[in-house]
């Protein structure tokens, strides 16, 4: 197959090759540009007015978080200290080649963005799939393209599809700078085989699994108001992809004595039962299925049992021992939790590895935490208050994107 | 050990009525968790998992699709007669059930006991919509290959309808009719197959086949005829007009479940027959539903012994009419198959769509 099999999704149209776009370089521009400034910003409104975002928090978080004011305090904290830039220069890899996830999520627009802020020239290849979602997205950023035809950004964004073929890919990939691989193991190893430049650099986010940490005196001692608050923060955490983006939660491990772990489990569970069957969570006979095979899995696996906590299906508790906590094999999502309790929080240190990203807190101190950290602990990418989950950051599996998709150039 | 006497006893095996058959059955069913749970770890263990839960009445049904996953058996390696396999329809996996001399022997039996209820004990000539190469080829039996073998010893004279490109051939079909003429013939086949190949081709032709006073047996799911718009009442109406085929029954089974096939008796309903049972499951509770109202198909069977497969929730859509009380006169649950359940769709970023990289 040959190039000729990409097609064009944003821009519509487009003076340029493919060919000629991922070669020139004499357009880059530099980090924060007024120009990508300006796209961002154009970016975030039309996020916000357009009616059809309404159904879909995701695109709505999004919209937020590229607001001018967010991404005014991103530049602030990517700023590089003086003692630096006295005798550096910040400035754009060039091309960034992204592979978005097949099942396509808001994600990787966010690295987009921080790439075009940062100056680089962009090619987004989208799954050949297409849903609702990937439409929309496209149509914002082609309503973007089409209102900003002078700002240099909208000449520098090519977001193209193509059938799975290692010829085109391996073209590409030999024209960048950078390589984002966004998806699933598998994907982010095979594209990993097909060669860069040496010059270039690779960044990887493979598959990664999530797990919320409580305490059990805090749940216990919430007054009303903040205990609904964690039940909600909680939910959106979890139910807001079914449970199967890499950050929310599928573990809930409790902390603190050990004696009062059922009253404050059976006050929480109890809590989000309700809770679930009041939130759009989607799911279907075929999910609850699915959720019925991992039960039996885990249960041979690891000799778990059910919790009775919960109504019905749509919430699935596992009560399980620290080894089960951990189970990135057939994890299904879709509302289950592997549940366990610890004593101290250097306990967890047994069963976390790098494949585990994001702890989500409840009760428990930052200091206490930092001091958890500091000590050394083999897994986690992000700690985040129980709400959060979901978030973006511009540090994201331990990978600074800022400093990833720059590079400096020093002066002495 | 898996005494099934009573029930072979019955003069025929839509005998027990509901208050009779819950007794006799249940608490057989109930022998063979006890039986399970001690014999096969891997299903003690989901069976405390289920019943911390409280699902399904305190009975404990496996998910058809770990026998894909797992082997899960209750004899010894050395006992294993037999395995069998199916093949994944969602995957390449495959289920594999171990069966020991005695579940083989009930599996073959009951089949024999259901399948004379509708044949009659004398083998009849029997014509098989489908092409002989089907089953030539032992070392790569097909699922089709095994429905077909096990059904062929209720028939003699076997005779294929179709050749290795799927047409028909008449000149074969055409002096099987003759032969056997105005005495009754079996007739099997899948649906699709009997469909596509068979029922379709004769009636864009226009030709028509003396079969009348004939019995067509066929299974295999109506997924593909569902997405073209062919149902039981369009298949029986094209079965009659091509062919004067008068009695068709189709059947539900699987290989999880061998032996004990729920049959569509003279009403077009699916039968269960004394040896077995069948729940409607609602997803969402892990409850059972009230009759009339459509959910998981949830299948009992008194055979399996070798293979913790005596309690199963299916990924099939059913809707359960009723019980003893169907205008053909059978006893039993009668019930629809309504199809497979749609999949569910896949969210955020795990490698669930590994098959979009080449290899």
């Amino acid at each position: 197959m040959t190039l000729s099999a990409i097609r064009l999704l944003a821009p519509q149209q487009s003076a340029q090759s493919v060919e000629f776009f991922c070669q020139e370089r004499s357009d880059l521009l530099t980090p924060f540009s007024p120009a990508a400034l300006e796209f961002v910003e154009t970016l975030s409104r039309q996020l916000l007015r357009d009616p059809a975002f309404k159904a879909h928090p995701e695109m709505i978080a999004l919209g937020y978080w590229l607001r001018k004011a967010n991404i005014s305090r991103l530049a602030e904290q990517a700023a590089v200290p003086t003692a630096v830039t006295n005798h550096a220069v910040r400035l754009p890899r060039g091309l960034v080649f992204h592979v978005a996830p097949s099942n396509v999520d808001t994600i990787f627009i966010y690295s987009l963005v921080i790439s075009l802020l940062m100056g680089n020239k962009n090619l987004v290849r989208l799954s050949s799939k297409s849903s609702a979602q990937q439409m929309l997205i496209l149509q914002v950023l082609n309503q973007v393209l089409t209102e900003l035809p002078d700002n240099p950004v909208s000449h520098s964004l090519m977001v193209v599809t193509y059938p799975h073929d290692d010829t085109i890919s391996r073209q590409l990939s030999s024209w960048c700078d950078a390589r984002m691989l966004w998806g699933g193991d598998n994907t982010v190893s095979h594209f990993s085989s097909l060669p860069v430049r040496p010059t270039a650099v690779d960044i990887k986010f493979a598959n990664k699994y999530s797990l919320a940490l409580l305490s059990v005196q805090a749940v216990l001692a919430a007054d009303d108001a903040g205990f609904a608050r964690l039940v909600r923060a909680f939910v959106s955490d979890t139910y807001l992809f079914g449970q199967q983006a890499c950050s929310s939660p599928r573990a809930v491990c409790w902390l603190g004595d050990t004696h009062m772990v059922s009253q404050a489990s059976t006050k929480f569970w109890s809590a989000v039962d309700a809770a679930v069957n009041q939130y759009p969570h989607g799911l279907m006979a075929a999910d609850f299925m699915q959720k019925l095979v991992f039960v039996a899995e885990h249960a041979i696996d690891y000799q778990s049992v059910l919790s009775p906590v919960s109504s019905d299906m749509t919430l699935t508790v596992l009560n399980t021992e620290l080894a089960g906590l951990i189970e990135t094999r057939h994890h299904c999502g879709r509302g289950t939790f592997l549940q366990t309790a610890v004593s101290q929080l250097t306990d967890l240190n047994a069963v976390l590895h790098r494949g585990v990203q994001t702890l989500t807190y409840f009760g428990i101190s930052a200091g206490e935490l930092q001091t958890w950290l500091q000590a050394g602990v083999p897994g986690l990418d992000r700690l985040v208050p129980v709400g959060q989950g979901l978030d973006f950051d511009y540090i994201w599996d331990g990978v600074d994107l800022f400093a990833s998709l720059s590079r400096f150039v020093t002066i002495r | 050990m898996n005494n099934l006497d009573f029930f072979y006893q019955q003069p025929s095996p839509y005998s027990l009525g509901a208050a009779e058959k819950q007794q006799v059955l249940h608490s057989h069913l109930a022998a063979l968790d006890a039986h399970h749970q001690q014999h096969c770890e891997l299903y003690r263990r989901i069976a405390s998992s289920q019943t911390a839960a409280g699902w399904f009445d305190q009975q404990v049904f496996l998910p058809v699709r770990l026998f894909k996953e797992y082997e899960l058996k209750s004899v010894a390696q050395q006992d294993v007669f037999k395995v069998l396999t199916s093949s994944g329809t969602t995957s390449q996996q495959v289920s594999r059930i171990a069966l020991d001399r005695e579940t083989a022997a009930h599996q073959s039996k009951v089949l024999v006991k259901i399948m004379q209820h509708y044949l009659g004990v004398q083998r009849l000539p029997m014509l098989i919509i489908d092409h002989p190469s089907v089953v030539k080829d032992r070392l790569s039996f097909s699922a089709r290959g095994a429905g077909i073998l096990g059904l062929s010893t209720f028939g003699r004279d076997h005779t294929y309808a179709l050749d290795d490109d799927m047409q028909i051939n008449l000149e074969r079909v055409q002096a099987f009719i003759a032969k056997h003429q105005g005495k009754p013939v079996f007739i099997f086949g899948f649906t699709f197959m009997v469909w596509q190949y068979f029922f379709q081709v004769l009636q864009q032709s226009g030709q028509q086949l003396d079969l009348a006073g004939s019995v067509l047996v066929h299974s295999g799911g109506w997924k593909k005829l569902i997405d073209i718009a062919v149902d039981n009442s369009v298949f029986k109406q094209v079965a009659f007009a091509t062919c004067g085929i008068q009695r068709v029954h189709n059947f539900y089974g699987m290989v999880e479940q061998v032996g004990s096939i729920f049959v569509e008796c003279s009403h077009g309903y699916l039968h269960a027959p004394d040896y077995a049972d069948i729940d409607i499951v609602d997803a969402r509770t892990m409850q059972k539903l009230p009759d009339g109202q459509q959910g998981l198909i949830a299948v009992s069977s008194v055979l399996p012994s070798s293979y913790p497969g005596h309690r199963l929730l299916t990924e099939d859509l059913g809707t359960v009419f009723g019980e003893d009380n169907c205008p053909c006169g059978l006893n039993g649950k009668y019930f629809h198959v309504h199809g497979r359940l749609p999949k569910a769709e896949v969210r955020g970023c795990s490698d669930t769509h590994a098959a979009e990289v080449k290899p």
